[in-house]
């Protein structure tokens, strides 16, 4: 069925054909039964805020499809985003199981469906699962795992140069290799890679200038490819 | 709430999740389970290292245990020091991913290791306890977001 913003709902999550890769969701036809009972479905339009941080937690959010970015804001009140956020997975499992407030606000980034499960239901649900828990411990560790890797970098590197090629060589692992260079989508703006890597658009805007001038990169619209990949991992720290 | 018996636990230790503090009671069911593998080391002594391959969760019973991380270029950066109590390596063997950092005692240190395999299997036989392994690794993902904060600055 579709919805005003163009997505195929996923009715049923017995049926889901999504399931298989996702680390959450590809659990047994009992677990599946009782999730379907305590999960609740929406779509959102792009923009749309699941949680704020600080909020109180109410429960959490299975992204089913979609894409979204965690921020939170910065001691001297910057917006940063934390991290990208995939379908397939939990959001505000931090507060929800420890029972302090959202530690980030989630909004979407295009139009989406996520399933809400209440914090009671939730608990509940992982203390009769044992497969869930050590699943929802999982992906809890990846996201600890990933922070840590923002950690090592931010506490690690200096310039805002080295924090745009280390971002550019983490998303040309998704690219595609050909004979001009690895090519990838961008559609992240200045302002947002500026938030991510804690830095001024300006300085995002003048880093891309200076990687252009000298052939490091070449930007073709929202296509952008990399031309000289070991000049940018000599950049960075690692 | 139950009084506590001579063994220092309440009566029934499902109860016990809900009432005393997430580390203390992970703490407590994984000696009971883990405590013939008690090693003394040395101060200086390594536990692991940054990248290497996760072999197991190490229970720091005494002593106070450093955490770091370094670049090739030989900057170190301190994360935190532990203390008794605390559990380490505990995201990267769930994650199944290296260790995000490195240990190293900075005093003389007692510590349980639960190899990979079997800490699973604990977790997956006791749902309690696994509810508050979760517990702690939300508290310790909460602290490494704003550990990036404030390095963003």
């Amino acid at each position: 069925m579709r919805t005003p913003y163009g997505l195929d709902i996923i009715d049923n999550c017995m049926t889901c054909n999504l399931r298989e890769d996702r680390l959450f969701c590809n659990l047994s036809q009992g677990a599946l039964k009782n999730l379907q009972q305590i999960r609740s479905t929406a779509s959102y339009p792009t923009g749309a805020v699941l949680f704020v941080e600080g909020q109180a937690p109410r429960g959490v959010f299975v992204l089913c499809q979609g894409r979204a970015k965690l921020t939170a804001s910065s001691a001297d009140g910057k917006t940063l985003i934390l991290k990208m956020v995939e379908p397939g997975e939990v959001l505000g499992l931090g507060a929800t199981v420890s029972g302090r407030n959202y530690e980030a606000t989630v909004e979407l980034l295009e139009p989406s469906q996520a399933n809400f499960i209440r914090r009671d239901d939730f608990l509940k649900y992982l203390k009769e699962h044992g497969e869930v828990a050590l699943r929802v411990a999982q992906q809890l560790s990846q996201n600890y795992h990933s922070a840590y890797e923002e950690i090592r970098f931010l506490g690690l590197s200096h310039s805002t140069a080295e924090k745009v090629a280390r971002l550019l060589l983490e998303w040309s692992q998704k690219g595609q290799a050909g004979k001009d260079g690895v090519r990838m989508k961008v559609t992240l703006t200045h302002e947002e890679i500026a938030q991510m890597i804690g830095t001024s658009r300006e300085t995002v805007t003048r880093v891309f200038s200076d990687f252009k001038k000298r052939k490091l990169i070449e930007i073709k619209g929202s296509t952008l490819v990399i031309r000289n990949k070991p000049a940018l991992e000599q950049m960075t720290n690692s | 709430m139950a009084k506590r018996n001579s063994n220092g636990c309440h009566g029934r230790c499902v109860d016990l999740a809900d009432t005393v503090p997430a580390a203390d009671y992970l703490a407590h069911e994984a000696l009971k389970r883990f405590s013939q593998t008690t090693e003394a080391r040395p101060e200086g002594s390594v536990l692991f290292e940054e990248g290497a391959a996760p072999t197991g969760v190490f229970l720091l019973r005494a002593g106070r245990v450093k955490l770091s991380v370094s670049s090739r270029k030989g900057k170190t950066v301190l994360l935190q020091v532990a203390s008794p109590g605390e559990f380490l390596g505990l995201g990267a063997v769930l994650a199944g991913r290296p260790y995000e950092m490195t240990a190293q005692t900075v005093s003389p240190a007692e510590v349980v290791f639960a190899p990979r395999e079997e800490f699973i299997r604990f977790l997956r036989e006791r749902p309690p306890v696994c509810l508050e392994v979760i517990r702690l690794l939300s508290y310790e993902l909460i602290a490494a977001y704003e550990r990036v904060r404030t390095l963003r600055r």
